[in-house]
């Protein structure tokens, strides 16, 4: 996506929080872009700042520092005034979307909501545009007239994306959006997400923390520790060849069916907090040197388009990443 | 070697529901082994957990044709038996870290109470102190003053391992003890456990919505749909059959790291749960006549048992095979 300018662009953004005498420096030098169509996945443990990044990005949160452009132009600029140019072409869709409609009103109502305030359509066309909106996230249109409390979570969650494309967003937020899911309700609403992008060409930023799920669905990956970008790069090749202790970490935790111990192995290494210097990933690291316990690592350029924040990513071979799984020491299964 | 927990027949109906929510479940389990409950939300897992744990009130019905711990009917027990056995020779694990713990007092005092009840305090203090320290929990002395809210989520999980396994029990029970957490705490908690069940000869009963999790560990395998057991037997087995097409739908549903990308998941359709024939049949790719009519038994299918009227046929191949 070098030669094209970014729907979305990150750049350097910080965000900290004061919570009590605590400050959580939840967002700390964050930088990615997202191109028009493109899929980007961000990934990381619960606490890593994925949600703040989206907070920012849906200008929910402003940021300490650091900027926010969309399409070329700042994201203040594009919130001046009533902001509903940019508030229509990038929406949200969240973890639990029973919680984010009102429970009083009907899921027409909730779905049909963004048209009317945007002022695209009223009366018989608006009902029309809400069924057509039902059916393009295959569900029947007749569930327009029911509550939330009375349809499935699987047919919420697909109802609270028809509300999220009702103005034919550019961009769609997707905070953890299958993570509660069974696994063949997540399918589909997956399934779903790769058919939005192939027939409307709607570019997504989605946030999850099973590594499996958004390696199906990204183009390419953000790969987020305490705050930071860890790594990022093309799905695939971060998956495949991570540049990165974490995200191998991530990759080794993975569930599998491979018999025995699991290659993550335990790691009691972990400290309570996170270190005031130097990499913070340094206590947990299998890699750590003493360099990485004082110097907070930047990112660099490993590969095309992929970048990692690891002084020793040098060192990370496609051979040395992937060996794990297939060597550890066997325990039979209890 | 004589199983240490026998279960034949479980049937459990809540009050006022007009179906068992649990039916005809059966499986031994060895002192050492692990068992792996699998399914989706619904199918049953927790009121199985529950039902031997003897944690049903006495307004739901629980029947069985066996179900014995360490050679005694769990169903005849008496208050005072079941209150020492829960105390001391089983223990549970529970899904939700924050709601298995009182906000308002600390984690020592919590599980001081639970050695209390069990008749083992203070004898067992060294004990707890050296197990939150197995468990990964730092400097345990100084955090058994702390109250919940100091402690994550993956430190509360700790934290009860730790209270579970303290009085020694020979049985562990946990209901998805690692769903709320991320993987990688998930992993290291879920390492931890097998190593603590191998070093103690510790039976588990292992309940997970995604058979991928629990399958390192489980050498054996249950799977429910509806209440039902519709695949059983050994882990390893039933990865390589998947002879249930619900079993094929699971697995086939999750992406993996090494499989295809950006391609539609083989995603089951949803449906009710069947009340008469195959509970499946209503969202089953290949079901027939047969299977809307009379209900398949769990039968031997080269190695495993499967609850299916077409397993082991020839010529069919698994509907969801990636
Ligand atoms: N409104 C807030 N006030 C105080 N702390 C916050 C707030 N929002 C997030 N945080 C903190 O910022 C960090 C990152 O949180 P979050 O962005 O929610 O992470 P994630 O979505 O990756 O789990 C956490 O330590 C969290 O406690
Ligand atoms: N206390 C209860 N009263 C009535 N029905 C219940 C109760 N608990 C669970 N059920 C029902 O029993 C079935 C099995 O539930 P459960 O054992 O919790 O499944 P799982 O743990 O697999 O999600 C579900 O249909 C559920 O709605
Ligand atoms: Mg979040
Ligand atoms: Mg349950």
């Amino acid at each position: 996506m070098a030669d094209v300018t970014p729907l979305l662009e990150l750049r350097n953004l910080r965000k900290t929080f004061i919570a009590g005498a605590r400050t959580v420096q939840a967002v700390r030098d964050v930088s990615f872009t997202v191109g028009p169509g493109e899929i980007v996945g961000l990934v990381g443990e619960s606490g890593s700042g994925k949600s703040t990044v989206a907070d920012l990005v849906l200008g929910l949160e402003r940021p300490d520092s650091g900027e926010i452009f969309y399409g070329g132009r700042p994201l203040p600029e594009l919130l001046a005034g009533s902001g509903r140019g940019y508030r229509a072409a990038v929406q949200a869709v969240f973890q639990d979307s029973v919680q984010a409609m009102d429970g009083r009103k009907t899921v027409g109502w909730s779905i049909a909501e963004p048209l009317v305030i945007h002022k695209v359509a009223r009366g018989a066309a608006l009902r029309a545009r809400v069924a057509e909106l039902l059916r393009a996230v295959h569900l029947d249109p007749a569930l327009a007239g029911r509550y939330p409390h009375q349809i499935s979570g699987g047919q919420a969650q697909r109802a609270g994306i028809a509300r999220a494309l009702a103005l034919k967003p550019a961009l769609l937020v997707c905070d953890e959006a299958v993570s509660a899911l069974d696994v063949s309700v997540q399918a589909q609403i997956v399934n779903l997400f790769l058919e939005i992008q192939e027939r409307y060409g709607t570019a997504m930023l989605f946030i999850g923390h099973s590594l499996p799920v958004v390696r199906h669905l990204a183009d390419r990956m953000v790969v987020m520790y305490a705050g930071a970008v860890a790594e990022q790069g093309p799905a695939e090749q971060v998956c495949s060849a991570p540049r990165h202790p974490y995200t191998r970490l991530l990759i080794d935790s993975a569930p599998s069916f491979e018999p025995g111990p699991s290659p993550a192995g335990p790691r009691r290494t972990r400290g309570e907090g996170l270190p005031a210097a130097g990499c913070r990933f340094a206590p947990r690291c299998p890699l750590v040197t003493d360099t990485c316990r004082t110097a907070d690592p930047a990112p660099r350029e490993v590969g095309a388009g992929h970048s990692s924040a690891c002084l020793r990513a040098g060192e990370l071979t496609v051979a040395e990443t992937r060996p794990s799984r297939f060597s550890t020491e066997k325990r039979r299964p209890g | 070697m004589s199983p240490i927990l026998s279960v034949r027949g479980l049937t459990v109906r809540y009050p006022g529901t007009a179906r068992p929510a649990v039916e005809g479940v059966g499986f031994d389990l060895e002192p050492g082994a692990t068992v792996a409950v699998v399914g989706e939300s619904g199918s049953g897992k927790s009121t199985v957990a529950l039902a031997v744990s003897r944690l049903l009130g006495p307004a739901v019905a629980v029947r069985a044709e066996t179900m014995t711990f360490e050679g005694r009917d769990l169903l005849g027990l008496g208050r005072e038996e079941l209150r020492r056995l829960r105390a001391g020779r089983i223990a549970m694990v529970f899904q939700s870290p924050s709601g298995s713990w009182n906000p308002t007092r600390t984690i020592g005092a919590q599980l001081v109470d639970g050695l209390r009840a069990a008749g083992r305090w203070p004898e067992r203090r060294d004990a707890l102190v050296a197990l939150l320290s197995r468990v990964g929990i730092h400097d345990p002395e100084s955090r058994l003053n702390d109250y919940p809210h100091r402690f994550s989520g993956g430190m509360l999980q700790r934290a009860m391992i730790a209270g579970a396994l303290v009085t020694e029990p020979s049985l562990l029970i946990a209901d998805e003890p690692t769903s709320a957490l991320d993987t990688t705490v998930q992993a290291e908690i879920l390492e931890i456990l097998d190593e603590l069940r191998a070093e103690r000869d510790l039976a588990m009963i292992l309940i997970s919505h995604d058979l991928g999790v629990v399958a390192r560990l489980a050498r054996h395998t249950l799977v429910l749909y509806g209440g039902r057991t519709v695949e059983r037997g050994p882990t390893a087995e039933i990865y390589r059959h998947r002879g249930h097409p619900y079993t094929q739908g699971l697995l086939a549903a999750v992406p993996r790291l090494d499989g295809p990308r950006k391609t539609p998941l083989p995603a089951m359709a949803q449906g009710p749960v069947a009340h008469s024939g195959c509970v499946f049949a209503p969202r089953c790719p290949r079901a027939e006549d047969r299977c809307r009519t009379s209900e398949p038994a769990l039968r031997p299918v080269g190695g495993i048992e499967v609850a299916c009227h077409l397993a082991g046929e020839p010529g069919r191949e698994p509907a969801w095979r990636m």
